[in-house]
């Protein structure tokens, strides 16, 4: 039987697990639009998701939260795959 | 295909139109040389009941073998869809490929120690299984199973080869419009519904299949929706604009998809 603390644990880590997934679908979003209304093109968005995940692979190798780092900088890979495939309709 | 095709003394020999060959007869086995076909049908019914025996049921998420691990046996997917999967340590996940109802998987088990990925259940799924060295018996006294299973290698490899063509080179919208192309033409192979077909893959399922993201398929799809090309609800996919979805896809797809395209031309 699940402890009460073990109870509050687990729905203080839905909730940051429920933040963390909407933050980054609405960002996805926001970078989708962004290009679809040609305020950034697709390489200026690519280059600055190339930035991004070096800085988590550079935390990561410096030791901070390594593996919450590498798992970001994963996130963060498919998102440039996924935004590198957009089509001219987008761009 | 829901039941065991039995073995033909004389199988017919499909149409021939030039050097190309009707999807009508024999289509499980496109574009085959007109003289294997008896074969490969005669080897997928000899190594079928060979494996009816041995039904196995699994559940939607099961893994059937586990990546990295030793298995032993070779399967032929009965019902359900199968995906070919690699997780990578910082849990990013790749659907390498998916297997029909029809299809041997595993086939690899005969010839290698460990397994280098995973085979999970997409859906419900009923297999019959077979271990690698009853298959090996097998195909040591009858050539035609050899055959059935080397076409079937064939088959996995020209599915990639159309797969690196789309991840490479193709943008978003064909990707998502050849993996339809693809997946109609293959539930009809197996002599399910085609126009309809269910697709037993979650948005999730398809960015990994596709290298994209959630949010891109759903953008994707609701533009397909928007401009009346699909329907997709409830896990079942509607064609409802056939040109256009195959006019999207035409870049990245090969001769084999285009003969397929053309084909439906002439029969609509």
């Amino acid at each position: 039987m699940r402890s009460p603390p073990d109870k509050k644990r687990r729905m203080r880590q839905n909730r940051f697990n429920a933040e963390g997934q909407a933050a980054l679908l609405v960002g996805e979003s926001i970078l989708m639009a962004l290009i679809e209304h040609g305020v950034l093109t697709k390489n200026q968005l690519v280059d600055a998701i190339d930035m991004a995940i070096l800085t988590k692979q550079q935390m990561a190798e410096d030791g901070q939260d390594v593996e919450v780092s590498r798992i970001a900088a994963g996130l963060l890979t498919m998102l440039r795959t996924s935004i590198a495939s957009l089509t001219e309709l987008d761009a | 295909m829901n039941n065991r095709p039995g073995a033909p003394e004389k199988p017919a020999v499909p149409e021939t139109s030039g050097s190309r060959v009707s999807w009508s007869e024999g289509s499980r086995f496109p574009l085959h040389r007109p003289e294997l076909l008896p074969h490969l049908e005669r080897g997928e019914a000899v190594l079928t009941q060979a494996m009816a025996p041995n039904a196995k049921t699994f559940k939607p998420g099961e893994t059937i073998v586990a990546e990295g691990e030793p298995h032993r046996y070779l399967y032929w997917l009965r019902t359900g869809w199968v995906a070919r999967v690699r997780r990578m340590p910082d849990q990013r996940t790749q659907i390498i490929t998916v297997f029909l109802p029809g299809d041997f998987f595993g086939v690899k088990t005969i010839f290698l120690l460990r397994q280098p990925d995973a085979l999970e259940a997409l859906s419900s799924v009923s297999t019959e299984l077979l271990d690698y060295r009853d298959v090996l018996d097998l195909v040591r006294n009858d050539p035609d199973i050899s055959m059935r299973l080397w076409w079937q290698i064939c088959e996995d490899q020209h599915r990639l080869h159309r797969r690196v063509t789309g991840l490479g080179r193709g943008n978003a919208e064909e990707r998502i419009a050849a993996m339809l192309l693809d997946f109609r033409v293959r539930v009809d192979r197996a002599g399910l519904v085609s126009k309809t077909f269910r697709l037993p893959m979650t948005q999730q399922h398809i960015a990994n299949y596709l290298g994209l993201t959630v949010v891109h398929v759903n953008r994707v799809l609701k533009r397909l929706r928007d401009a009346e090309a699909i329907t997709f609800s409830k896990g079942r996919m509607t064609i409802q604009d056939l040109p256009a979805i195959q006019k999207i896809a035409y870049p990245i797809q090969d001769a084999l998809d285009r003969s397929a395209a053309e084909l439906d031309e002439v029969g609509t």
